[in-house]
């Protein structure tokens, strides 16, 4: 037994040791990121605020530190991740939902009152990050990134005008999904278009639950900003594309990935004006005098696959092909 | 310095012990009843889904903590009696309560929306809000010790129950029941309704665990069990080979600071300030030196005999 506790005493001096190298001491402004997982929208963002700081003058290595956490997706060490942030900086971003809630809790335990700004976050009033959009009363704000859903169903209408039936694909444990899905039905009734939801529960019935959606009648399928099929698109389009349905998806990502068009929200920017607004934070704005932002219809921008309209031989108008980025994808 | 170690014991302390009650948990079953129980995932959430619920629907919160055991608890005896009535596999009676969970945890969720159509009634996070949940008792007034005091209260007051539960004559039989079916029933015990009440028990400390970690993390999610399996098997047998098993009381408080223990690595290992993406793999390199101590503790005895 005392040899056991002597190895354990040993162990955690050693820690401590490493513990020690790894503390950084200096007068700089500190500022806290937690990512909550890694895909392409959620590192864009992350790029968009380091540039929107520097952008206003807050430059990585020489007035502030930015020290970046991603738990990727697992909820234990969001939570310690969270406090561990809150700790040890002097202002903290939260990427995407999950991070953002988890820094709101965190500085509540804390006690400590430290600026939060969130991106990447669907529905801050939803995920009860702020009361009022306009007018955030606590210590804490941000972007949004609703997705322009309704110019993306109308998108449909222009690519087939006497559309009669749609169908809604979204995984059902995504929160983010949901709330889009019930926008994107709402304005599809409104232009006349029966819809249909698929509700997928993980990868294995993404095939199975798209081909019955298809058969049963959709002529085109929109995919809101889904994690878990903005992963397994591939499958996705492959039955859509050999069935001839075009797949209107949520962000360009997925539209690398096959998917036919989109107007999507371009994260980086939305990155930067999260930059911006900690900027402000910094320079002494207060909270309560920043509003959530979310970017503006124009700030999308249209993508399309090149290489799926080829393959289901569809005509895009002309108006919109002009604006867009097209993109193509090897076979 | 000093003060990322008081964090580190702080954080482990926060999150330890409601999971301490997981790992309690999954030692009834896995231990105590020699049953492999997968219901857990789905019992841990179901307890923070139901507790949250509760909470936003206006209930005291300290009764929908128990709520959310009451339901892992059904959780329990629902794979029991898959298991014992319908003679289904331990593992497979286990994966299917586990799967029919992941729907009913999100129309729990679901419930405090007003949603359209049926269709659309159900929700993946729940979020507690400016609602009270058992923490917002302020006995101090850090919030963090207030956190591990009302939370080791609780520990205390389960652990004390288990510990007496098993000591009673019905407990004694869940235990015989575990060690050998067949003595067992030679005996007269009843093992069906052992299995089914001790799964019960078992699912019962994990449904009260994903309230307590629901609460104090202000959210119920739909994937809060992930994992939770391997965290409860991982603090048992980290407290098993550091803190023993001599007797039953001994083995049960091993389980709990192996549940703090994990906890202690996990806050380490963000510490130390690796990227992020080596984490895991950090836990398990840390892992793996604490269960190695005791067997270098055996080398190191063997050669002293042979020294002499």
């Amino acid at each position: 037994m005392k040899t056991l506790k002597k190895s354990f005493i040993s162990l955690f001096i050693i820690l401590t040791i490493l513990l020690l190298c790894s503390c950084k001491n200096s007068n700089k402004i500190r500022v806290g990121i937690l990512q909550y997982t890694t895909i392409n929208a959620l590192d864009n963002a992350k790029e968009g605020i380091i540039e929107g700081l520097k952008e206003n003058g807050f430059i990585e290595g020489e007035n502030i530190v930015i020290s970046v956490l991603n738990p990727e997706a697992d909820p234990n060490s969001l939570d310690i991740m969270a406090k561990d942030l809150v700790r040890k900086s002097d202002i903290v971003i939260g990427i995407a939902t999950p991070a953002a809630v988890a820094l709101q809790t965190a500085a509540k335990n804390e006690g400590k009152n430290i600026p939060i700004v969130f991106t990447a976050v669907t529905d801050p009033v939803d995920a009860k990050l702020v009361k009022d959009i306009n007018a955030p009363e606590a210590n804490i704000t941000g972007t949004s990134d609703m997705n322009p859903v309704n110019e993306q169903i109308e998108i449909i209408k222009r690519i087939i005008p006497n559309i009669k039936k749609m169908g809604i694909l979204y995984t059902v444990n995504e929160t983010n999904s949901k709330v889009q899905a019930d926008i994107a039905a709402a304005k599809a009734k409104e232009l006349g278009i029966d819809v249909s939801f698929g509700q997928v529960t993980g990868i294995n019935d993404i095939t199975q639950i798209t081909r019955n959606i298809i058969t049963n009648g959709a002529e085109a399928l929109y995919i809101p900003t889904d994690n878990n099929l903005a992963k397994n698109m591939p499958a996705l389009v492959e039955v859509a594309n050999s069935l001839n349905v075009i797949t209107i998806v949520g962000e360009a990502g997925m539209c690398s990935n096959g998917g036919l068009i989109t107007l999507g929200i371009n994260y980086k920017e939305l990155g930067k004006m999260t930059g911006d607004m900690a900027a402000s934070i910094l320079k002494g704005s207060k909270i309560s005098s920043l509003a959530v932002k979310a970017l503006s219809i124009e700030q999308c921008d249209f993508t399309i696959n090149m290489t799926t309209a080829k393959a289901l031989k569809i005509e895009i108008p002309k108006d919109i092909l002009d604006v867009s980025k097209l993109i193509e994808t090897g076979e | 310095m000093l003060e990322t170690i008081k964090y580190i014991i702080i954080d482990a302390l926060c999150m330890g012990l409601p999971y301490a009650l997981l790992a309690l948990g999954i030692f009834v079953s896995y231990r105590i009843l020699d049953f492999s129980d997968l219901t857990c995932e789905g019992s841990f959430t179901l307890g923070g889904a139901v507790c949250v619920s509760g909470i936003i629907l206006g209930i005291n919160p300290w009764l929908t903590s128990i709520l959310g055991g009451v339901s892992g608890f059904a959780c329990g005896i629902f794979t029991g009696l898959l298991h014992t009535k319908l003679k289904i596999p331990a593992l497979l009676s286990g994966i299917i309560t586990m799967t029919a969970l992941f729907s009913i945890n999100l129309l729990v969720m679901g419930i405090t929306k007003n949603s359209s159509s049926f269709a659309q009634a159900f929700d993946t996070v729940a979020y507690v809000g400016d609602n009270k949940t058992i923490f917002s008792l302020s006995i101090f007034k850090n919030r963090n010790m207030n956190a591990i005091f009302i939370s080791a209260v609780i520990v205390f007051i389960m652990v004390a129950f288990i510990y007496w539960f098993f000591g009673t004559e019905f407990g004694m039989s869940i235990r015989a029941t575990g060690m050998n079916q067949q003595m067992a029933r030679s005996q007269g015990i009843n093992t069906t309704i052992m299995i089914i009440i001790g799964l019960g028990v078992g699912n019962f400390l994990i449904g009260v665990s994903g309230a307590l970690t629901a609460q104090y993390t202000m959210s119920a999610k739909s994937d809060m069990g992930t994992g939770a399996l391997v965290i409860g098997l991982a603090s048992i047998i980290l407290g098993e080979s550091i803190f023993g098993k001599r007797s039953f009381k001994n083995w049960i408080i091993s389980v709990l600071l192996g549940s703090i223990i994990y906890y202690l690595i996990i806050g380490i290992a963000i510490n130390l300030g690796l990227p992020t993406f080596l984490l895991k793999l950090l836990y398990a390199v840390l892992i793996i030196i604490i269960l190695v101590i005791p067997f270098i503790k055996k080398l190191l005895k063997k050669r002293e005999v042979k020294a002499c």
